[in-house]
């Protein structure tokens, strides 16, 4: 019975994933890594500290490698960290289709950017305005609302867009001509990534082989939807990359105060390349799970269905992440400080603003 | 996916600076614990940004006057968080009394904070042991004690003893956080900031025991 062997060659391998899960789970170990990832992110930072400073004193190869090494470092643990970005990033690519060129492109484009908006932040705020860091530091709380916002946005888009298609393709289902040629549902054809799959390696003109059947649910490369599809995967990659990290914002106010502001950026970019690496690597792991279980979970009819339902789903998670996150900040209000200096002002309204004068919470 | 998913979320706190402290116990002459003398010494990152603050103020005081000035505002945001120290005698908790003898300064790069935090009473400590610990319970900042040039090994003097009598010795002890615990925190525990409170699961704890 080939229902039952696919069906098995599905079940078993997942069975195992979950038993393994399970067990790494209830043995800690997950708790362990995110703990130890804290403690190396505590030691990262001052190994930053200290190499900004030690280039400070005396600039050769090897000061210059420590910075460099140790801000990539920081980079790959820090996106190891907590982060919407990467629930938004992998949501979007397990449930909306793409290529794993496409997942990484977007991934490294999101680590960049959060690098460029540090680096904008200190450059437009302090240099252009006259802000002070502690200052600058304190607009990437509205970084992070409007990054709140955008996800909502993503989420909302992806709904309507998966709606719309269902909606469409009931009305293409309904249609016999459309349900009686080639099969609803082949693996991967959007991607090059389906040269991984058991059908070989497709060569790009392959891929338009449906283009008849537009109403399938699949995006296709030469569809007018194509524009949205960019825009709504950039919009996703500005959802994560406007909230730059805390620590290159400092890293960058304290490089410039010790005119060292062009090892800043140095730094900083190279912790981008950090952060790109883990985000990409979180990426591409959706990639290949969301095609994997495609293969296996291969519905014999109805698969544009099946696809824009999985899309669907998808986008009502980013949604309700989106909202979720921008109420709880809406609420919270502006983050709290230090514990010792107190919540910065967030705009510089008094040309000599009481430094410490807004008490924490 | 849901793999995935499931693990992602975990919302671990990082610390974005840190403060390097030294205590010293001080004893009265009837050999009671009268207060722990701290000194906290801000990272260089963090004392640069405040000190860019400081000098930007236009109000014709000294620096020296600015940084009494700040020493006086850090004294009252610490006084709402018990000065972010917790004392217990055999795991009971003490009492403190107000800081006093605040002293801020700007030493060798770094911003240093230094102030005397008396016990309500005085404990005596014969035959006991005065455990502290002194965190940032959002994990912020993190706070260390004085340590060799890798960080792993606290110094000697990170905790030292004032007029003690024979026989009291001191101990600093790293953290040793339980995983479980700490990821249940991460999800379940937000202070007033929103943030989770995980900076005591990192703190050092400080132990001064003398002979009964």
């Amino acid at each position: 019975m080939p229902g039952l062997r696919t069906t098995l060659r599905f079940l078993v391998p997942l069975a195992m994933l979950i038993a393994a899960g399970g067990v790494g789970y209830a043995l800690g170990w997950w708790q362990q890594v995110a703990v130890q990832i804290v403690f190396w992110q505590g030691e990262f930072y001052h190994a930053l500290v200290e190499a900004v400073s030690a280039l400070k004193h005396a600039p050769d190869v090897t000061t210059w490698g420590v910075l460099l090494g140790v801000s990539f470092g920081y980079g790959v643990f820090h996106a190891a960290g907590p982060g919407h970005g990467k629930v938004v990033l992998s949501t979007y690519l397990a449930s909306q289709g793409g290529a794993w060129r496409r997942a990484l492109g977007l991934s490294a484009l999101a680590a960049l950017l959060q690098g460029v908006m540090a680096i904008a932040i200190i450059g437009v705020l302090v240099f252009g305005l006259g802000w002070l860091t502690r200052q600058a530091m304190g607009s990437i709380d509205q970084a992070e609302l409007a990054s709140f916002a955008i996800v909502t946005l993503v989420g909302l888009w992806l709904c309507i867009r998966s709606l719309r298609r269902l909606w469409q393709s009931c009305h293409t289902a309904s249609n016999p001509a459309a349900t009686t040629t080639t099969p609803a549902f082949t693996p991967v054809a959007t991607s090059p990534v389906s040269s991984h799959s058991p059908l070989g390696p497709m060569v790009p003109s392959q891929r338009h082989t449906h283009d008849a059947h537009c109403g399938c649910g699949h995006d296709h490369h030469i569809d007018p939807r194509q524009a949205g599809d960019w825009c709504v995967a950039l919009l996703t990659v500005l959802s994560i990359g406007i909230r730059p990290c805390s620590g290159a914002v400092l890293l960058l106010g304290a490089a410039s105060l010790l005119d060292q502001f062009g090892k800043g950026v140095v730094a900083v970019l190279a912790m981008s390349l950090g952060t790109a690496l883990t985000v990409s690597s979180l990426a591409l792991l959706s990639v290949l799970a969301r095609d994997w279980v495609k293969r296996h979970l291969k519905p014999a009819k109805g698969g544009g269905h099946w696809q824009s339902w999985v899309g669907l789903a998808g986008g009502a998670l980013i949604l309700v992440l989106g909202l979720s996150l921008t109420l709880a900040q809406w609420q919270r209000g502006p983050a709290a400080g230090p514990p010792m200096l107190g919540a910065p002002t967030a705009q510089q309204s008094d040309p000599t603003p009481g430094p410490f004068g807004a008490g924490r919470g | 996916m849901g793999l995935l998913l499931g693990t992602s979320p975990a919302a671990l706190a990082h610390p974005h600076g840190w403060v390097d402290m030294s205590v010293e116990g001080v004893f009265d002459d009837q050999g009671n614990l009268t207060a722990l003398r701290q000194r906290w010494r801000m990272d260089p990152f963090y004392s640069q940004v405040v000190m860019e603050e400081m000098a930007t103020v236009k109000d014709g005081t000294s620096m020296a006057q600015r940084l009494d000035a700040l020493g006086v505002e850090i004294r009252n945001n610490l006084a709402t968080q018990h000065n972010l120290t917790n004392i217990t005698l055999d795991g009971q908790p003490v009492a403190q009394g107000e800081v006093t003898d605040t002293n801020t300064d700007y030493r060798d790069d770094r911003l240093v904070y230094e102030f005397v935090l008396p016990l309500s009473t005085p404990q005596r400590l014969a035959g006991h042991t005065l455990s502290y610990r002194i965190f940032d319970p959002t994990y912020y900042i993190e706070m260390v004690h004085e340590a060799n040039e890798d960080g792993s090994q606290p110094l000697p003097d990170a905790l030292k003893l004032d007029h003690p009598p024979a026989g009291c010795t001191t101990r600093i002890v790293k953290a040793t956080p339980d995983p479980q615990k700490v990821m249940e925190a991460a999800m379940l525990d937000k202070g007033d900031s929103g943030e989770p409170n995980l900076g005591r699961f990192f703190a050092e704890t400080g132990e001064i025991a003398c002979p009964g």
